[in-house]
């Protein structure tokens, strides 16, 4: 199972005082842990320790604080204040959610996509979720794959 | 930063390979049980009753919330599908993920299977899938950098015209599902720690026939392509030794 909770992924805290903040995860500490940093008090040279339990967790992520902090180079307070701007503004504008405004963007083509589930229980969503892809799928020929 | 990449002993690596063979047997097992017409649910409730049988505990179940034991993708899911009541059907592909932990210590693998009869395009993503994982696998030798798994996979998957996803990436595992460090399937060569003997990877490419790009359904599980082609995923738990990589989850 790949791993969620990898650096430059986009959270905010469910628990504790910062409640409702949002953080770029740095990195995970231990199988329950992750250090989590935020560019203004909670800066790269002292991030701040979570449990992931109380932790929401967004299907965005900030690549080039992933990419850096993969392959070992030092993130700056200042990119992880921009990348965090950038996801929050996605994550507005209808994020990675298939059902949101964010699978359209950039491509006049996909503008009119349809939500993929709506407001349906997930078992009902699940049954009716093909079909909605398709008629997704069939409105993006025109862009291309990889 | 130095990211804490733990070295496994003798001992453990053998409680790995104990994980991992029952992991490689869940794999074999749904192969002769996915046809059209089984639901996904149906090959939960078979992959459970296997791992449960071997005295192990499906590592899934619980973890972050899921719901399930294993995570059943079909099509243009590309992780993270919840089983439930959806029958396959014919020319479907289906990824199964498989965790198990056993002794304290866990096992992760992967594979896409094609339902019935598939179409060229889903056959050849399903063999380069598979492929790339073994070609990264290669690079998995002590003394390489991390990323040099990474560029491996995603140089192998390219050249062969389909995109790796980049939003979700292969780990470190050990008594821990997910341990430092963190294995894109993609990025430059050279970069990011020097592997070691003793440290284990589950090394897993995602890779879809059009865009690398992903969405999350509703359920806030299921990760789709965002333009709905297929995706296939492979995966092995992987240990790092003196000479040839060993791979933990075979039967």
């Amino acid at each position: 199972m790949p791993d969620y909770f990898h650096p430059g992924r986009l959270v905010s805290s469910t628990a504790g005082r910062d409640r409702g903040k949002f953080y770029l995860i740095l990195q995970r500490v231990s199988e329950t842990r992750v250090h989590l940093v935020n560019g203004a008090e909670r800066k790269v040279g002292a991030p701040k320790l979570k449990n992931i339990k109380h932790l929401k967790v967004y299907p965005l992520v900030a690549r080039e604080i992933a990419e850096k902090v993969a392959s070992g180079q030092r993130v700056t307070d200042l990119e992880v204040r921009r990348a965090l701007q950038e996801l929050l503004a996605r994550y507005e504008d209808g994020g990675q959610s298939c059902s949101g405004k964010a699978p359209c963007e950039g491509d006049p083509a996909r503008q009119d996509c349809p939500p993929v589930a709506g407001d349906l229980a997930p078992e009902e969503h699940r049954a009716k979720e093909t079909p909605a892809q398709k008629n997704c799928s069939s409105k993006e020929e025109s862009v291309p794959g990889g | 930063m130095v990211p804490l990449i733990t070295i496994k002993s003798q001992r453990e690596l053998r409680y790995m390979r104990d994980a991992g063979r029952i992991v490689a047997g869940v794999l074999q097992e749904l192969a002769k049980a996915i046809k059209p017409g089984v639901t996904t649910g149906e090959l939960n409730r078979l992959a459970e009753d296997f791992i449960l049988a071997r005295g192990a505990r499906p590592a899934f179940k619980g973890l972050y919330g899921f719901p399930a034991s294993i995570c059943t993708s079909v099509n243009e899911q590309v992780v993270h599908g919840i089983p439930g009541p959806r029958e396959l059907l014919n020319g479907d592909i289906v990824s199964i993920d498989v965790g198990v932990e056993l002794n304290g210590y866990f096992g992760d693998g992967a594979a896409t299977f094609p339902v019935g009869e598939i179409s060229p395009e889903a056959r050849k993503l399903l063999a380069v899938t598979e492929q790339s994982l073994y070609e990264g696998i290669r690079f998995a030798r002590q003394g390489n950098r991390l990323s040099d798994i990474s560029h491996a996979i995603q140089s192998y998957v390219e050249k062969h015209g389909f995109s790796v996803v980049r939003d979700y990436v292969g780990h470190g595992i050990g008594r821990s599902m997910h341990e430092e460090p963190q294995v894109p399937n993609f990025g430059r060569p050279g970069r990011g720690p020097r592997l070691r003997a003793g440290m284990t990877l589950a090394i897993e490419p995602m890779v879809n026939a059009g865009t690398h790009e992903v969405c999350v359904l509703e359920d806030n599980w299921t990760v789709v392509t965002r333009d709905a082609r297929l995706s296939a995923h492979f995966e092995h738990t992987v240990a790092i030794t003196d000479g040839e990589p060993e791979i933990l989850t075979r039967p």
